[in-house]
């Protein structure tokens, strides 16, 4: 094989080993657009890919002098700036102001094709090196706004790539060539990764501008305009506040999440609000209605219902603000409802379902509510005797539940002695064998959802897990129920207050004890429990939330976002090349010091030296000016002028003044290796022999 | 490492500096009785030009006292040679007093060590005893008998050989001894040809003996002014004194190069760089001659493959071309 077939061999592995580090973040990006937006950029990525394969890699350039300086803008580089341009405006199309989650896959993906681009337009190995660097943030970028667990496997495989690169670039990037920033090279690689940038940024603004308004815009679709992370309470249960406030929970559809704050409790009240109690599960969906005795409670409010058994516990009184525009149709309270006090009348019944009997506080009024909440050690739940409920609603299991899951719960069960520890058995299972996601995939309409999350998805968000932690335990004759409501809400916006937001919608569980009542419990996994404190939160979910409500703080509206992305890109894009340039510099300083009072044949050499280092060529440190001109010449130069140059170098950096090169003789290798240098940037080969090994 | 490793640049067909032309004639007058011997030969000059002696190592036959005698008869002045054995004496080498009757007293009579070249052959084959008399001569170009101290000639050149097979009855040099060579190489191997040409010109007669020499003892006291005054370059010089430093370090070597050896290192250099008629160092003068200049001085720990001091030579100039592939080239000055 000739050596240029080598050397392009070489360079293109290098660049399928970038391309497919890219493939793998656009892969990981994949979960978080609708399939129809992600197929034709995927369809673009594939061709900038094969683009930039396929292409030579540092096409022939005029030679300095003759007149090849109009060819000012290669085709790729146009072409990459059409497709950052493209990226851009399609990026844009999808940022939704307030809507974290699609924001930080906006600058994703902006980046990614940043970084695509670049790889088109890059002239040298290091400045694709750079360009591989922007896959890390992206991807960076992508993991903690999406909050996606699945994020993870590309991830890796992406840093993969990543790093198959940088090992394929070691040689030009982090030793040989790391001369290469004093002169030309950092503003050349400045050069190349701003112009795009810069323009392409451009043109997405015009085209953002220019664009119409489309409906879509303002409204949150259901897939893709979610928020919250694996972690927080975040949870699209029970579809915010109408979900709440409805009568069924279908297993089979998603709600949507709207981040608008609907309620404000003081601070230090629960961190689970209930509001309505499921009791029928027919398989696929719940149902929730007032049973029996209708009570109406007064608008004045305070009286405690008649004729009910009095739910025994801690009683409370909360004092709530509502802040949805919307009514909310269920009243919130932080255990089971027993009085109320505020606007509208309110029905309830024995399972605790209390609900406004027409229209419920208007915005910006306050409510009072009296609730009772069990309050009781584990021992004593272990030890809990008494009258068990007798209602036969409380262990209904819909025919249709697979038997493996009774299966399942039965096992679980078999080895506990009490109540409590069957409920304790089989929420660690759900906690440590499925996985939350808020984005798992919804069964197939007829598909058992129960089934279909314990033994084939294994993903699922509280809806899930509370379903399927109710039909286990009854199935094993433990009385249970699904609640849904809003769980920990956000304490850090507002001092004092306790601000729920149609994100924070839950979905949980309810068991009851003889003699104490229906106590809450929560098995969706990454949940804190009821009464946890947000610092069981993970690391990663606090920096996402500080993330988050730090976002949250900055100007919104369209102009406003697109400014934040605008700075956020190119901070993302400095830090990378400055970090690439400190790499650079502090090798560059370590083995060959200062530049200062470097002769003119030493710079041109330099200069020459650095361009090798790019074709792994260069001389090796270990090899004298004499050894590395005798592999020197090949078809760019006559060997003769080379090694008059190189005898002219030795003599400016080893010999005494007298014998010093004069000015046409320094002139002259100057223009020899200005020469090489030009010659070795069209590819061609210079150096007729490998170096040394560096050990012999 | 043999000599044929050892790319000798090309010549300058007419050299322009004096000590140039006189190293060329020296050359010229070896290579028309030693063939195929280039570097060997040049290395040699190096050592004669640089003021320090040369220790030749080969299987016998190979040409090595040729050589020796072949630059002997090429300076023009006193040439001995001593045949080392078990037996000789240090007052074999260096000289002693003996009684003069008309005088009454003792009158000092000098060995052969009292030369401008010196050949010791088969030197391994001296005791110990023998050989610390070389020490003095070697170092201080001077011998001390009976307390006086007694001036060798000026220039004074000693070659020493060696067989590195066949070693009964054979006393290793001590470190001492090696570190006073400046330069230690084995010949190697002659191509066909060329030993075809070796032997059918000794057919015909003994041929060094029809050298005539071409430089006199005070033209070549001038020419090796002439090499010590050659410039080095500041960063020529640290990249020598870091190959020394580095033999030091390195994990095969017990004892590392000396002071000593950088200055010989140098001062080999500066021959080399004269020999090309160049007025100054180049590290590659420095590179190409350090395995030659600093292999024998190193003491290594023993490994299984070097028994004798031929490999322990061989294995040292290995060494030395490691280190000096870790020994980056100074490229600027400071």
């Amino acid at each position: 094989m000739t050596r240029e077939a080598l050397l392009a061999q070489n360079t293109r592995a290098t660049r399928i080993a970038f391309v497919v580090a890219g493939g793998c973040a656009e892969f990981a990006l994949q979960p978080l657009l609708p399939f129809v937006e992600w197929l034709p950029l995927l369809a673009l990525f594939l061709v900038v890919a094969v683009a930039a394969v396929g292409q030579p890699f540092a096409p022939p350039k005029p030679p300095p002098g003759t007149a090849g300086g109009s060819a000012s803008w290669p085709l790729r580089q146009i072409v990459a700036v059409v497709v950052i341009g493209l990226a851009g405006a399609v990026a844009l199309t999808r940022l939704r102001p307030g809507d974290v989650a699609a924001e930080g896959r906006t600058l994703a993906l902006l980046m990614l094709f940043v970084q695509f681009a670049h790889a088109l337009a890059s002239r040298t190995r290091r400045e694709m090196a750079l360009g591989c660097g922007v896959v890390v943030p992206t991807l960076a970028i992508a993991a903690v706004f999406g909050g996606d667990v699945t994020l993870v496997l590309p991830v890796t495989m992406s840093l993969a790539g990543v790093a198959v690169t940088a090992a394929l670039l070691h040689r030009d990037v982090l030793l040989e060539s790391t001369t290469a920033v004093s002169a030309g090279g950092a503003s050349s690689t400045v050069r190349a990764c701003v112009a795009p940038l810069a323009v392409a940024l451009a043109v997405g603004a015009l085209l953002f501008l220019v664009l119409p308004d489309t409906p879509r815009l303002r409204t949150h679709t259901a897939f893709g305009g979610s928020a919250g992370s694996a972690t927080s309470a975040g949870d699209r249960a029970t579809s915010g506040v109408g979900a709440v406030g409805a009568n069924t929970l279908d297993l089979n559809a998603r709600g949507t999440l709207p981040t608008a704050p609907v309620l404000a409790v003081d601070a230090s009240a629960p961190q689970y609000w209930q509001g309505a109690v499921f009791a029928d599960f027919d398989g696929r969906a719940w149902h929730s209605s007032v049973q029996g005795g209708l009570q109406l409670w007064a608008p004045d409010g305070g009286m405690l219902r008649p004729g009910v058994a009095q739910p025994q516990g801690q009683g409370r009184t909360d004092t709530a603000t509502v802040l949805s525009p919307d009514a909310v149709d269920v009243l919130l309270a932080p255990g089971t409802a027993t009085g109320y006090a505020g606007a509208g009348a309110v029905i309830s019944d024995a399972d605790g379902n209390a609900r406004f009997a027409s229209r419920g506080p208007a915005q910006n009024t306050t409510y009072t509510v009296s609730s009772v909440a069990p309050d009781v050690s584990d021992d004593a739940l272990r030890a809990a005797t008494g009258t068990d409920v007798s209602d036969p609603r409380w262990t209904f299991v819909p025919s249709t539940v697979a038997p493996r899951v009774r299966a399942l719960a039965a096992q679980l069960a078999g080895s506990t002695s009490n109540r409590f520890d069957t409920v304790a058995a089989i929420e660690d299972y759900l906690k440590t064998h499925e996985t939350y996601d808020i984005n798992s995939p919804l069964p197939q309409k007829g598909d058992d959802p129960v089934d279909d999350f314990l033994f084939v998805s294994h993903r699922g968000f509280c809806e899930q897990f509370a379903t399927a932690a109710v039909v286990m335990l009854r199935s094993v004759g433990v009385p249970a129920r699904l609640v849904t409501g809003f769980a920990f809400g956000d304490t850090s916006s507002q001092p004092g207050k306790r601000i729920f937001r149609g994100s924070d919608a839950h979905a949980w569980v309810q068991v009851y004890y003889p003699g104490v009542g229906w106590v809450a419990s929560d098995a969706t996994a990454s949940s804190a429990a009821s009464g946890a404190s947000s610092g069981g939160l993970s690391l990663r979910a606090r920096i996402a939330n500080a993330l988050k409500s730090g976002w949250k703080q900055m100007p919104h509206g369209r102009v406003g976002a697109f400014v934040v992305v605008c700075v956020a890109l190119a901070l993302g894009f400095a830090g990378t090349l400055l970090v690439g340039r400190w790499l650079v510099r502090r090798r560059r300083v370590a083995s060959v010091g200062a530049t200062a009072g470097d002769g003119p044949v030493l710079a041109a050499y330099l200069r020459l030296e650095r361009a090798l280092a790019a074709q792994a060529r260069a001389r090796a440190p270990g090899e004298t000016f004499g050894e590395f001109a005798r592999r020197l010449g090949g078809l760019a130069i006559p060997a003769g002028d080379v090694h008059g140059a190189m005898r002219c170098l030795e003599r400016e950096c080893y010999a005494t003044g007298r014998r010093a090169p004069s000015a046409a003789e320094v002139d002259a290798a100057v223009a020899v290796f200005d020469r090489l240098c030009a010659a070795v940037r069209d590819d061609v080969p210079v150096v007729v022999a490998a170096g040394p090994p560096a050990r012999r | 490492m043999t000599t044929g490793s050892l790319l000798a640049s090309a010549r300058p067909d007419e050299p322009e500096n004096r000590a140039a032309v006189v190293a060329q004639r020296v050359i010229a007058n070896v290579e028309r009785v030693v063939h195929g011997r280039r570097a060997a030969v040049e290395l040699v000059a190096c050592g004669l030009l640089s003021g320090g002696h040369v220790l030749l190592q080969d299987v016998p036959g190979s040409g090595k006292t040729t050589i020796a005698r072949a630059f002997a008869r090429s300076v023009d002045g006193a040439f001995r040679r001593i045949q080392a054995t078990a037996d000789l004496l240090p007052g074999d080498i260096t000289g002693s007093s003996v009684w003069e009757p008309d005088r009454h007293g003792f009158v000092f009579v000098p060995g052969p060590l009292f030369a401008h070249v010196v050949l010791v052959d088969e030197l391994n084959r001296a005791t110990p005893r023998a050989q610390s008399a070389l020490l003095e001569a070697m170092d201080e170009a001077a011998v001390t008998v009976d307390g006086v101290r007694h001036p060798l000639p000026d220039p004074f050149f000693l070659v020493a050989t060696q067989n590195p097979i066949d070693q009964h009855g054979t006393y290793p040099l001590p470190e001492g001894q090696l570190d006073r060579f400046a330069i230690a190489l084995r010949l190697g191997d002659n191509d066909p040809a060329t030993e075809r040409l070796v032997v059918r010109e000794q057919l015909r007669r003994a041929t060094v003996d029809h050298l005539t020499p071409v430089v006199g003892p005070e033209e070549l006291h001038d020419v090796r002014g002439l090499v010590r005054d050659t410039y080095v370059a500041d960063p020529v010089l640290d990249y020598a004194v870091n190959i020394v430093r580095a033999t030091r370090t390195h994990p095969g070597v017990r004892i590392g190069a000396s002071s000593r050896a950088a200055l010989a290192l140098v001062r080999c250099a500066q021959a080399r760089a004269v020999i090309l008629d160049r007025e100054f160092v180049l590290p590659d003068d420095v590179k190409l001659l350090a395995p030659f200049v600093l292999g024998h001085r190193l003491v290594l720990h023993r490994g299984p493959q070097q028994r004798t001091a031929a490999d322990s030579l061989g294995a040292g100039a290995a060494v030395v071309a490691e280190v000096m592939a870790g020994v980056p080239v100074p490229v600027r000055r400071d």
